[in-house]
């Protein structure tokens, strides 16, 4: 049994706004152990986000409010000083985004961003950039280490930005959407490379993602996230060969497939609820074909229907009930 | 990078030429003449007033004037005043240090006091340091310079008598002129010009920072693990001194010339209080010598905004 590295356990963000409190984030329970990668998919405004940016309490605390818990390598996060939350950023848990358009200083060179953090001499720092810049297989290292982002392509940007993230060999690597605002040909060498690096420098993973194809090639575990909540986790075979929740069976339906002959993209009908309009029982029972009268009414709970996978849906779990006492 | 400062300094002449045109176009267009003052003179003649008009040369036509005037400023002759017959030059050689010495201790003050309260105000924004600033700031722009010297002038000069109330020096004593009585007469002026200085960029400074505070970089920079103050006052800070720079060099030629109303309310011995006799006597060599080193001055600002953007932001390339 490998030793928990992250558990994020009853995770509640609300944010408070002029409009009233919203919860971004509700009841969210997962683990990731030592080396492991771990995938959060779910769509735009899932709650993908505010997860890793709460584990990293980047969130502004005035607006933004995190309980429950997160206990990283031993530790509280939430209990944490501001301070010493500071040294866990960066050198034990680091951190790519999604935009590398943006989330790179325009008026520092690559490299003095790339080693800022190692508080090195000028010529040791510069040196250790060229080798991180080499690891993350950015071509011409020498030249590219004194140039400025903008002066690099969109792909190159974000192997600068996963060169930040391990120039300190941290221990878990959250990488929020790193694909999204890239070409096709770029992302698939991208994903390649983290999961390449996550081996090498023995890191675990959390990937979030809204691409099942990324999920099937990266993820060892999965954690299917809709409206805040955490809807179904189980290892990657499994979910995709049997999943149990109905959200899931939409999201693996929707992905285009060249082998059957349908004319339609199927899709899963209806948007997310807003944050300020969650539906009184199961989040996704206005969307779910399945939905009972009890589905309205209750929040169903995240059952474990056995071998660490875990659905919460009534529909599922009455089932699995079931089947279990008819054994 | 000096190439392109050549280039600007060249391009920089036509557009002198062009200022001086339309001035000089501008004054003349002024109702009333120099020598309108002599015509109130019941023992001036027809004849002596023609005199001093070819002495003047204002008898001959408005372009031979124009170009008399330019081939003297590029010759170093900048013609002599109306008024006192001194050489434009000299005169403006007398005010042009005070003026100098007011302006810049103004520019000073308003640069040390308003950046930083501007980037508190953004760093603390919403709570009571940020409130507070925001409203003196706004005090600060609302209110009219010779009201806010007369103010000061009755509470330290008039009430508590700490400070002189105007002049450049003492006219007795012992100290009078030395580099500290100077210096006392200074603060006052200066504060005075400083001011809505202070208050506008400190204003421009704090909505610069929390614009920045609010992009990715900051997050990737909190991401890291740098302290908060590195992350102010290296990745935010160079970010949002960009556009203040701009802002800061282009108010210079304002300082400048807005120290007229600061140099009436203190009496201060500079050009302000010299181009206002200068315009209501229509004194033509002296205004043109002011209005222009106005605008090389406004020239000059331009250029120095433009360098120090191209050097603070690597994105710029001339």
């Amino acid at each position: 049994m490998q030793d928990k590295l992250l558990e994020v356990t009853n995770l509640v963000t609300r944010f408070h706004t002029d409009d009233g409190v919203v919860t971004a984030v509700n009841n969210l329970c997962f683990d990731v152990k030592q080396g492991e990668s771990v995938c959060i998919v779910g769509e735009s405004g899932c709650g993908k986000s505010v997860t890793s940016m709460s584990i990293m309490r980047l969130l502004n605390e005035r607006q933004a409010e995190v309980s429950g818990s997160i206990r990283f390598d031993g530790k509280e996060l939430l209990e944490l000083s501001m301070e010493e939350m500071r040294k866990i950023r960066g050198k034990e848990i680091a951190m790519i985004f999604q935009e590398p358009m943006t989330a790179l200083n325009p008026v520092f060179t690559c490299g003095y961003q790339i080693s800022e953090v190692l508080q090195l001499g000028k010529a040791e720092a510069r040196a250790r950039a060229i080798e991180l810049m080499k690891l993350v297989g950015i071509p011409l290292p020498e030249k590219r280490v004194d140039e400025y982002p903008h002066q690099l392509s969109g792909g190159m940007r974000q192997r600068v930005m996963i060169a930040m993230a391990l120039a300190c060999q941290p221990k878990l690597l959250i990488a929020d959407e790193p694909t999204t605002a890239l070409d096709v040909t770029i992302q698939a060498q991208i994903m390649e490379l983290i999961r390449e690096l996550k081996e090498r420098l023995n890191m675990a993973l959390v990937l979030i993602t809204h691409d099942m194809g990324v999920v099937a090639e990266m993820a060892e575990r999965v954690v299917v996230m809709y409206a805040g909540d955490a809807v179904e986790e189980a290892d990657v075979r499994t979910l995709f060969r049997e999943p149990m929740h109905p959200y899931t069976r939409g999201l693996l339906a929707s992905i285009p497939r060249l082998d059957t002959n349908t004319e339609e993209l199927s899709a899963i009908e209806g948007t997310v609820p807003g944050l300020f309009e969650m539906p009184k029982g199961c989040r996704f029972a206005p969307r779910c074909a399945q939905c009972t009268a009890q589905c309205e009414m209750e929040d169903p709970p995240l059952v474990d229907i056995g071998g660490n996978h875990m659905v919460r849906c009534f529909n599922v779990c009455d089932r699995e009930g079931a089947d279990h006492a008819q054994a | 990078m000096l190439k392109y400062i050549i280039k600007r300094v060249l391009k920089a002449i036509p557009m002198l030429l062009a200022v001086s045109v339309v001035i000089y176009a501008l004054l003349q267009a002024m109702p009333g003449d120099p020598i309108d003052m002599y015509l109130e003179n019941p023992s001036a003649t027809p004849e002596a007033i023609e005199a001093i008009k070819k002495a003047y040369g204002l008898d001959q036509p408005v372009h031979i004037q124009y170009l008399n005037w330019l081939k003297g400023i590029v010759t170093g002759d900048w013609g002599r005043s109306f008024m006192t017959r001194r050489p434009v030059l000299e005169l403006i050689g007398e005010k042009l240090a005070p003026t100098l010495q007011l302006s810049g201790t103004a520019f000073l003050i308003a640069l040390v006091i308003a950046i930083p309260l501007g980037i508190s105000g953004a760093i603390h924004k919403g709570k009571f340091f940020d409130n507070a600033t925001s409203t003196m700031t706004f005090l600060g722009i609302s209110m009219p310079a010779f009201w806010f010297g007369t103010m000061l002038q009755l509470l330290f000069a008039v009430k508590l008598e700490w400070l002189p109330t105007a002049g450049r020096t003492s006219l007795t004593g012992g100290g009078a002129g030395s580099f500290a009585d100077v210096l006392r007469h200074l603060i006052m002026p200066a504060i005075v010009l400083s001011l809505i200085y202070i208050a506008s960029w400190a204003r421009y400074a704090r909505s610069n920072f929390i614009e920045v505070l609010n992009q990715d970089y900051i997050r990737t920079a909190r991401a890291k693990g740098l302290r908060e103050k590195t992350v102010y006052t290296v990745h935010a800070l160079r970010n949002a001194l960009i556009p203040l720079v701009t802002v800061v060099m282009l108010d210079i030629p304002a300082i400048f010339s807005g120290a007229v109303v600061t140099e009436t309310v203190f009496a201060w011995p500079g050009m302000g209080s010299f181009f206002n006799d200068a315009l209501n006597k229509q004194d033509f060599p002296v205004l043109m010598g002011i209005l222009m080193i106005n605008a090389v001055l406004v020239i000059i600002s331009n250029l120095v905004a433009d360098i120090l953007y191209a050097i603070l932001d690597p994105r710029i390339k001339y």
